[in-house]
Formats: structure tokens, C-alpha cells, sequence
């Protein structure tokens, strides 16, 4: 992730600085900068775990073909539209 | 133990900063709390875990010397060593009165008159365009005819100078929206253009030098209709930082001033929409932010060296929350005949004398 460092709090270490995006395990978001909150469901936490593990795309959609049975095509536009939206909360 | 006055004791709906101020006062401070009211019904006057006293001032309209002896008789019972004027309509008395009072024990940090017109709404946009600031367009109104040649296009933002605001789309609207605040709040009124986007506001607080000693960002999350932030959560924009620190440089402020603007949702640029010259209705998210503003000024007020406080931290979140008190007819009573409520502490009947 770049721009304000989506470096996800992960909730069972250190207390959260403030400094970067708040991830919960429940998928929890909250960007510090613009003070906005997300709240992801189970796939979007899924991917974007993957996402912040540095995961290849075209890995991403081979997982998400395996673990939720579509197709690539399908899979590979879902993924595209969860980056967009990403972008567009200024998260990517 | 000190003595600290505040006012704007009134927590209704468009609540005033008085309770924020005071709670937070508390956190930090062990001091009795004299609180100042302008009306028997001004709700903080009945919560004695707030104010320990309460005595009616008369309204800042009927001038600086009707304040001053009303104070002066105040704090004859109950020496005051800090006031905390609250409220946008009673600063001017009180920066004047500052002097005098101070000869009597009676400190303040206020910002200077030149601050305080910088900063109205009137000034606000020719502050801005002095100092390279972004501001939307703003034009006085003296009357309603000039709302059918604004240099601006619709949707517009009427203002009152001290409160009140309506979002109008139409000249229409502009129409009724001016009667709706000239009425409740006179004339002249300010045309702002609107800047869509969400608001952000910024807490802060300069020193004797008018040096900044504290800042505390925050989204509203939860807006009334009165546009009044009803829950919040602190942030950590470095833009936003730099942006509120180049204004206060630029006033020089002395005391706590509230930054209000807008983020343009299609350029993500701030735009500077009002200075409030006192303390928000929530300075008490500054305690949770790690910033105790209120507490801070009253050091300063005090005399106490205040270096600048370490940054606020974001994402403390607070929402509002209205409870009703149940307080004896007495209080009322006490309140309206004699004009002191005397609730911790204090010598009742020296009171009503």
C-alpha cells in the first residue's frame, strides 16, 4: 500500500501508534488521515490480507477461483473492483 | 486551591463549551469551579459534580461596566484567579475588561482585538487572502437584494456573524434562508460560498506570545441540524497540521481558537470556512487525545511555563450524550431571585447577601 502507509495495526501485538491505518481483526479499518472507518467483510479481509502479505495479483485471483469456486474471469473482476474501491477511500 | 470561572454554561442542543471546559478542568485540576451563567435555565448551573457555584452575569449587551461589577462582586465572595470566557458574543467585553480584572486577581489569556476582528466572520476571507490562505469567496450582506448578484454561483452558505448557517441552493432559497438567520440572529449576514466535502475542525491553543502549544484535529462523524458535531474522531493529516499552524502563526493568537474546514471532496485541498475564537462545544476529546487544552490554558492563565505539548493522537473518538438532571426547586429558585447557587462548599446565605 503506499500514500498514508497501510502498514495494518495488527490487533494482538503493540497498543496502535496512530500513525498508520487501524486494520482490526474483524476487519475494522480506520484511516487516521481523513479519519474515515471501513468496516470489510470476510472476502475483502481475506484479499486484502493477501494484498498487505505482498501476494502477486495473478496469485490473488487463483486463490480467490480456489477458495470461492468461480471462474478467473469473475474472480479477477471482483479483485478489480475491491482495488478500485480501495483507491477510491484512498487506501491504495 | 485555585478559583476557575468559566461560562457558557448552556448545554442544549447548540451546546456552548462551558461543560467541555469544565470537565476537563477537573481531569486534570483541583479547583473549585465557579460557574458563570446568563440564564436561571443555562443546564450546567444544576450539576454540582461540574461547578461547586453559579452566579447570573448580565448579558455581555448591557456593556463592559455592568461585567466588571457583577465579576468584581463575584469574586469579593469567591476570589476568582482564572476566568474562561466561552462565548463568541462575550469575548470583545472581556478582552477590554482584561486589564481591569487582571488588577483584581482575575487573569485571562485572550487574543487582542486585532486578533479577535481578524477572525471574525466578517475579516475571515479578507485574512485569508492577505496570507495566501485558502478560504471560500465570502460577500457581506447588508440586505437581501445583494443575494441576486453575488459574484459566486449557487449553492451558497448563509451566515449569521456570530451563529447560524443555512445551505441554499437557489436564489429562492437564499431569500428565506436570509430571513431565517437575520431574524434569529441579525444583521448583517455573510454569503459563503459552499465548498462540498466533509468538515474537519481543528482545537488549538497559543501561549502568552501567541505561540501554538496544542493542536487537536478531528472529523465530525455525527452532525445535529444545526450542524453542530454530535460525535467525532481525532486525525492525523500532516497537511491539516502544517495548514492550522500557518494560520495561528499568522494571527498570533493567544488563548484556544476552533479552525473549521472543509476537505474538497474533488481535490482533497482544505478549505479554511470559519475561526470560532474560544473553545469547540468538544475540547473535551482534547483530554482523550492526550492534549487537556482547557486544563493547559488554565496553567497558562496562571503563569505556568507551557512547553508544546506532544501530538495528539488520532483516532479517539467521541460522541455526545444528553442526560436529563433532576436538581430541587431551590436551585431554580436560588438561581432567578438571588442570582448565585451555591452547591459545594460554600457559604449559602453569605451567597444571597
Amino acid at each position: 500500500m503506499k500514500g498514508i502507509g497501510f502498514a495494518a495495526h495488527n490487533a494482538t501485538a503493540d497498543p496502535w501508534s496512530g500513525e498508520e491505518t487501524y486494520l482490526s481483526r474483524q476487519g475494522f479499518v480506520f484511516d487516521p488521515v481523513r479519519g474515515l472507518t471501513f468496516q470489510m467483510n470476510a472476502t475483502a479481509g481475506f484479499i486484502h490480507g493477501l494484498l498487505q502479505d505482498g501476494v502477486a495479483i495473478a496469485d490473488i485471483v487463483e486463490m480467490i477461483v480456489r477458495r470461492y469456486e468461480v471462474d478467473s474471469t469473475t474472480a479477477r473482476a471482483d479483485l478489480d473492483d475491491f482495488l478500485g474501491e480501495l483507491r477510491d477511500a484512498g487506501l491504495r | 486551591m485555585i478559583t476557575v470561572a468559566v461560562t457558557g454554561l448552556n448545554a442544549t442542543d447548540n451546546p456552548a463549551p462551558g461543560t467541555g471546559v469544565i470537565r476537563s478542568l477537573r481531569e486534570e485540576m483541583d479547583c473549585r469551579v465557579v460557574g458563570l451563567a446568563y440564564d436561571a435555565l443555562d443546564t450546567a448551573a444544576y450539576d454540582s459534580d461540574l461547578v461547586d457555584e453559579v452566579h447570573l452575569l448580565p448579558y455581555p449587551s448591557a456593556g463592559q461596566g455592568a461585567v466588571l461589577e457583577r465579576l468584581l462582586q463575584i469574586s469579593e465572595r469567591t476570589p476568582i484567579d482564572a476566568l474562561i470566557p466561552t462565548l463568541d458574543s462575550e469575548l470583545s467585553n472581556f478582552v477590554r475588561l482584561a486589564p481591569e480584572l487582571e488588577r483584581h486577581g482575575i487573569r485571562t489569556l485572550l487574543p487582542d482585538l486585532d486578533a479577535l476582528r481578524m477572525a471574525s466572520k466578517l475579516e475571515l476571507y479578507n485574512f485569508c487572502r492577505r496570507n495566501g490562505l485558502r478560504s471560500p469567496s465570502t460577500v457581506v450582506l447588508q440586505n437581501q437584494a445583494q443575494l441576486g448578484s453575488l459574484p459566486f454561483a449557487f449553492p451558497i452558505a448563509i451566515k449569521g456573524v456570530f451563529h447560524g448557517a443555512e445551505i441554499a441552493h437557489s436564489l429562492d432559497e437564499a431569500v428565506l434562508a436570509y430571513e431565517k438567520v437575520r431574524s434569529r440572529w441579525g444583521a448583517p449576514l455573510l454569503a459563503q460560498q459552499y465548498v462540498g466535502g466533509e468538515e474537519y475542525d481543528v482545537l488549538m491553543l497559543g501561549d502568552h506570545q501567541g505561540a501554538p502549544v496544542g493542536c487537536v484535529p478531528m472529523r465530525k462523524l455525527g452532525i445535529t441540524d444545526k450542524g453542530k458535531a454530535w460525535a467525532g474522531v481525532t486525525v492525523r493529516d500532516p497537511r491539516l497540521h502544517e495548514e492550522s499552524l500557518e494560520i495561528f502563526r499568522a494571527l498570533r493568537w493567544r488563548g484556544p481558537l476552533e479552525l473549521e474546514f472543509v476537505r474538497e471532496e474533488r481535490t482533497g485541498k482544505y478549505h479554511l470556512i470559519e475561526i470560532n475564537p474560544r473553545f469547540p462545544a468538544w475540547c473535551y476529546l482534547s483530554v482523550g487525545a492526550g492534549q487537556n487544552l482547557p486544563a493547559t490554558l488554565a496553567r497558562l492563565v496562571l503563569g505556568e511555563d507551557v512547553a508544546p505539548l506532544p501530538e495528539a493522537r488520532a483516532g479517539v473518538t467521541f460522541v455526545r450524550h444528553a442526560v436529563d438532571l433532576i436538581c430541587p426547586l431551590e436551585h431554580l429558585e436560588r438561581l432567578v431571585t438571588m442570582g448565585s447557587l451555591i452547591h459545594n462548599g460554600g457559604n449559602l446565605h453569605a451567597a444571597h447577601a
